[in-house]
């Protein structure tokens, strides 16, 4: 089993956890955030077994747990620019779809870099994709992902 | 994985591997298999698969249900997922093989063993 990877920098965060706490995330050229009470795991890069005919999001299967985990790309999910090779590429384990069908999926991104407050209010609406929309968060965009439209068949 | 996505164990399937990917197919299934070369041909549901090879038989396997975001990204037909020595694997549906498996012009019919269908 890999080991955890710990999240670096969480000095932005005031007071515990809140509707509006996410973990900004590295994916190519985008920092992305993801609602913190989906994420489950954070994870070196588990070793991922490719599906042929699988799309290009679609990395591959590995295991976390005991359990088969498709590992989706999150670049490659949200149209994200690549980026230099990653140093410390990681695999973030996440819960996706409605609540009452969610499902664990390993989301494949370069970093793990902190996490942050996210003003829900202040996202400007996204493309109706896999992101929900654009926030500033320290005056850097940030892609707030829409991990509930990334659950169930299209 | 979720409430939802419960295993199932089920017992007796034969472990493959095709360029790189492990399948697992039930015993059951299994309607014959032969070396084909430094290959094998499986026939499973009326349809010739080509494997590079065979890993071996396990008693059995907890099969969880294909999430759906993974038949977003993968179109091809498997009846679940299972975890055999930390390694992922797919199960075959035998009712419908996948394709990845299959060898060139096996589409699934049944034929009378001289190529009549």
């Amino acid at each position: 089993m890999t080991t955890a990877e710990p999240l670096v920098g969480t000095g932005r965060r005031r007071g515990g956890l809140s509707a509006g706490s996410h973990l900004l995330v590295q994916a190519g050229e985008y920092v992305c955030a993801l609602p913190l009470r989906s994420v489950r795991r954070v994870l070196r890069a588990l070793t991922v077994h490719p599906l042929p005919g699988a799309t290009d999001e679609l990395k591959g299967l590995a295991e976390f747990g005991g359990e088969p985990l498709p590992v989706l790309e999150l670049a490659r999910l949200i149209g994200a620019p690549t980026g230099a090779k990653p140093a410390h590429p990681v695999t973030i384990v996440v819960w996706v779809g409605p609540q009452d069908a969610r499902e664990l999926v390993g989301l494949a991104a370069d970093a793990a870099l902190e996490v942050s407050e996210v003003q829900l209010t202040s996202v400007v609406a996204g493309d109706g994709g896999f992101i929900l929309g654009e926030a500033l968060v320290d005056g850097a965009v940030v892609r707030v992902v829409n991990l509930e439209a990334l659950g169930g068949e299209q | 994985m979720s409430p939802a996505l419960s295993p199932v164990n089920q017992r007796g399937y034969l472990l493959v591997r095709r360029d790189g990917v492990l399948w697992g197919v039930s015993n059951d299934a299994v309607e014959g298999l032969s070396r084909d070369g430094a290959r094998f041909r499986l026939r499973v549901g009326g349809a010739e698969l080509g494997v590079d090879e065979v890993v071996g038989v396990v008693p059995e396997l907890a099969v969880w249900p294909l999430a759906g975001a993974l038949r977003r990204f993968w179109p091809d037909t498997a009846g679940g997922l299972a975890v055999h020595a930390e390694a992922p694997l797919v199960i075959v549906d035998p009712q419908r093989p996948p394709h990845a498996l299959r060898l060139a012009g096996s589409e699934g019919e049944m034929s009378d063993g001289e190529g009549r269908r």
